[in-house]
């Protein structure tokens, strides 16, 4: 075979061998089409296969840095939806502060009931009274963190992303914990 | 109200240790043999106002806990030993207030009425630390 022919000439030695016998041609033409098809399934099953652990590899782990990077440049938070019966500004209460702004996640907004998925994620603005953010306090639900609390990791951050304190906060872990039922979440009602 | 309840029980309980201070010439008197002057309507009086003010407090922090968050025993141990000298703040008012009645020479009833309230204000001082747990993770959010 000449290798600088071209590619359809090529093509030609499968398709047409030199043979008297045409419905052998065909066969092998099928075979081949048959071959093709099985490794474009095969490679479809493959990158779907390695997709999804790098897709699930995009959300952090139970970090306080790696979540902040999360939630400000991955996935900025400002941008995620809100719980439908708590929208905008609404009033809090220690420790948040007396006005705070709740973001969720596409996760945690697509619940119907608790538990959340992993991987949800609730944000929560804690303002002062004259509307200055004073916190970012974060719950972020990771599989097998904290599996006696649901799995939830607690984070506090100052404005700047600096957060102190962050893991399993008894203080956060106390008060949510009475609407364990709800899955910790307080301000919103499945 | 926040800060209210932590001023009125240090208040009490530094009225207290006064309280069991007179309250202690009494005990030397009774059981250690020895010749004291006892303040009597004095001790009653500040017993008093330092028992009710415990309870008034207590009555305010669980008020409190229950405005501020979800539910009025989510303090955990400051919540519980709060109830418990509540209960003690009870005793101690009810045998106090029943001596200061029913007068006569006694000695049991005395050394378990000041055992009842020394309990009462250490648990009382350990509040403060209690408190201070209370305020820094339910108040300051740490």
């Amino acid at each position: 075979m000449d290798e600088r022919r071209p590619l359809e000439s090529q093509e030609s030695v499968f398709t047409f061998p030199p043979t008297a016998d045409s419905h052998f041609g065909s066969e092998r033409r099928l075979e081949m089409k048959q071959t093709v098809a099985a490794a474009w399934v095969l490679t479809v099953i493959l990158a779907l296969a390695l997709a999804g652990p790098a897709i699930a590899a995009d959300m952090p782990g139970p970090d306080p840095a790696a979540l902040w990077n999360y939630i400000t440049q991955v996935s900025p938070y400002q941008k995620w939806g809100m719980w439908p019966d708590h929208q905008g500004f609404q009033p809090g209460r220690a420790p948040h502060g007396p006005i705070h702004k709740v973001f969720v996640n596409e996760a945690a907004l697509k619940a119907e009931k608790p538990p959340l998925p992993y991987g949800s994620i609730q944000v929560k603005e804690n303002y002062t009274a004259d509307k200055k953010l004073a916190a970012i306090t974060v719950m972020y639900k990771v599989k097998g963190y904290n599996p006696g609390d649901g799995d939830w990791f607690w984070a506090k951050y100052s404005p700047d992303g600096k957060a102190e304190p962050f893991g399993k906060p008894a203080g956060c872990i106390s008060c949510h914990g009475t609407r364990a039922k709800n899955d910790f979440v307080l301000v919103h009602d499945f | 109200m926040l800060w209210i309840h932590p001023l009125l029980q240090i208040l009490a309980t530094l009225l207290a240790v006064y309280v069991l201070f007179l309250g202690f010439r009494r005990f030397q008197t009774l059981h250690l043999g020895r010749k004291t002057v006892f303040a009597w309507k004095l001790h009653v009086r500040l017993g008093l106002v330092a028992l009710a003010l415990w309870l008034v407090g207590m009555a305010g922090g669980l008020i409190t806990a229950a405005r501020t968050w979800p539910g009025f025993l989510i303090t955990g141990a400051h919540a519980y030993i709060g109830l418990f000298i509540g209960l003690l703040a009870v005793v101690g008012l009810a045998t106090g207030l029943y001596m200061d009645r029913v007068k006569k020479k006694r000695t049991a009833l005395p050394l378990i009425h000041g055992l009842n309230n020394l309990l009462a204000l250490v648990l009382a001082v350990a509040q403060v630390f209690t408190g201070m747990w209370v305020y820094n993770h339910f108040v300051l959010g740490n």
